[in-house]
């Protein structure tokens, strides 16, 4: 008997039927489907041999099967939906603490006040959970296709951003879009440069051509256009995914390291001769760090600053509203400003908060299968790990002082909209990662 | 006799797992060897096998792939290290289960 004639055998079409109207995740109708039909067809083959007729052969070996509608339930069960509570539960009580500490900077006499801190994050805030919840709620899988499109979106963002951006700190990064609005364009063309990637050729299949092609244009390239907004924070951010990329999908360990090795020197002796002898701005951020005995500089007073808002015996805090003159209060001197208020208990917790979100980033990148998926699990954890260690580290003065955000605590703008898309993505993954078919995971 | 079905349903996991542990093995051949390794006692309805083995996938415990085989595609059960070490504290809480039960019943040797 061949498989065609079994699947059009009505007997045995309405119980995969039967099965299938109860498994939700319909993309593993087809596969629950054949591995069904496949036990049923031997079972039917073992039966003709057995000298049954070929009615009574199917008709045995479906009874035998037991009752669809309940292994359908049950199949159900084993590919239902997730949530990844870990990451859902920080992040709300961390964009809580932001709102709260944005209330603070306003009511403190010190602000000018020209600035509504509050209501503009509380407006970003719910933009951002709007996004979120439509990446959550969107297959990921289908965004694959456009995975092209969107990293040549994100080079275009860095061109149009070195145009016409906006400068300030030094950094050229700001597009302003009308309405007292302004997009910040690094994060944003690093998701969606970082999609791209995910999407793009695994670097097992590169051959010596296409590697040069890559490194150059998904490596070097984006490398030179982020270097051209002056925001070298995340050229680093950016030069790690590209490494991790090629990490997660390498031939052997010897391609990554030697990948690593050729992308580090080539980047490092591009920048040297392009851009940072004309950064005076970034230079003297980094003298500060490593002569901060001697050189007064911005970035020397910001920790001075930092340190001395946090205080040592600082346990209960000086209240909402309290005045603190300290740089960027907004952004980088978010935490500072936090643990100035409301004081190292609350501040604990933040940090806290913050270790779980990152343990929660970390370990859901290993219940991923779906390679495509693990791949933007990966990046995003990525860029999320370094962005949080790395502000928590600055104010404590462990690392230089970058323009850079506390993710969800900050004031954020476009960024926190785009962080909380991100994790929106992170929690679609998660959601349907027992509901994607095996074939696309290998 | 037959077995009843609630006393099976402990058990099928542990079962399934050893069963793997010496071959890889597609549903249907798993039906065919627990039936004849445990002299035609451990029938059940052949559809709740997979169920079980999708639950064991999504664990981790087992990994699947297809594999065409004379013109038939086979889905595949392989065990992971997961599986292993899973099968072994499973085989362990049995022993003990086993003992328990002989003692009351009045058949163990303590």
């Amino acid at each position: 008997m061949s498989s065609i004639l079994e699947l059009e055998n009505p007997e045995i079409k309405g119980f995969l039927n039967t099965v299938c109207q109860q498994v939700r995740a319909k993309k593993l109708h087809d596969e629950i489907k054949s591995e069904l039909l496949c036990h049923i067809e031997e079972h039917v083959s073992d039966n003709l041999a057995n000298g049954m007729s070929d009615e009574e052969a199917v008709k045995h070996a479906v009874s035998s099967m037991g009752d669809p509608k309940e292994i359908g339930r049950d199949l159900n069960k084993a590919h239902r939906p997730h949530t990844n509570w870990g990451l859902l539960f920080p992040l709300l009580l961390l964009s809580a603490a932001g709102l709260l500490t944005m209330a603070s900077i306003q009511s403190s006499a010190d602000q000018p006040g020209y600035i509504l801190f509050f209501e503009r994050k509380l407006l970003y805030t719910f933009v951002g959970l709007a996004c979120m919840a439509i990446f959550w709620v969107i297959d990921y899988e289908k965004l694959k296709k456009y995975s092209e499109h969107f990293f040549i979106l994100g080079l275009i963002l860095l061109l149009l951003g070195s145009w016409f951006g906006l400068q300030v700190n030094g950094q050229r990064s700001w597009l302003t879009v009308g309405g007292g609005f302004s997009l910040y364009v690094p994060t944003i063309s690093i998701f969606a440069m970082l999609l791209g990637l995910a999407g793009a050729a695994p670097a097992r299949n590169w051959n010596w051509n296409s590697t040069l092609a890559q490194l150059a244009y998904r490596g070097l390239l984006p490398i030179i256009f982020l270097a051209k907004l002056n925001v070298f924070i995340w050229i680093g951010i950016y030069a790690v995914i590209f490494m991790v990329h090629i990490w997660i999908t390498r031939k052997s360990t010897l391609q990554a390291i030697s990948m690593a090795i050729s992308i580090g020197v080539v980047g490092v002796c591009s920048l040297m001769l392009t851009s940072i002898p004309s950064s005076n701005y970034l230079r003297s951020r980094i003298m500060s760090f490593f002569y901060s005995k001697t050189d007064s500089s911005n970035s020397d007073y910001m920790l001075t600053k930092s340190l001395e808002a946090m205080g040592t015996n600082n346990w209960w805090g000086h209240g909402i509203g309290a005045n603190l003159r300290i740089p960027y209060v907004h952004s980088e001197g978010v935490l500072p400003y936090f643990i100035y208020c409301f004081g190292w208990i609350a501040g604990l917790s933040v940090l806290i908060l913050i270790f779980g979100f990152i343990y929660r980033l970390i370990s859901s990148v290993i219940f991923i299968k779906d390679e495509y998926g693990k791949r933007v699990t990966t990046s995003i954890c990525v860029l999320f790990v370094i962005q949080f260690i790395w502000s928590v580290s600055m104010v404590f003065g462990l690392v230089p002082f970058g323009n850079l955000e506390l993710p969800f605590l900050s004031y954020g703008g476009t960024s926190q909209i785009i962080h909380f898309a991100m994790v929106g993505l992170l929690l679609g993954i998660y959601r349907r990662r027992d509901m994607v078919p095996i074939e696309s995971t290998i | 006799m037959k077995i009843n079905k609630e006393l099976l349903k402990g058990s099928t996991v542990t079962l399934i797992l050893k069963l793997l542990e010496r071959n890889e093995m597609y549903g249907y051949e798993i039906i065919k060897e627990m039936e004849k390794k445990s002299g035609g006692v451990f029938l059940f309805k052949e559809g709740t096998l997979y169920p079980i083995l999708h639950t064991l996938e999504t664990e981790e415990w087992v990994q699947a792939y297809w594999q065409t085989h004379e013109g038939r595609k086979r889905k595949y059960y392989r065990i992971t290290e997961t599986g292993i070490s899973k099968l072994e504290e499973r085989k362990q809480e049995w022993s003990l289960f086993r003992n328990a039960v002989d003692c009351v019943l009045g058949e163990g040797k303590a």
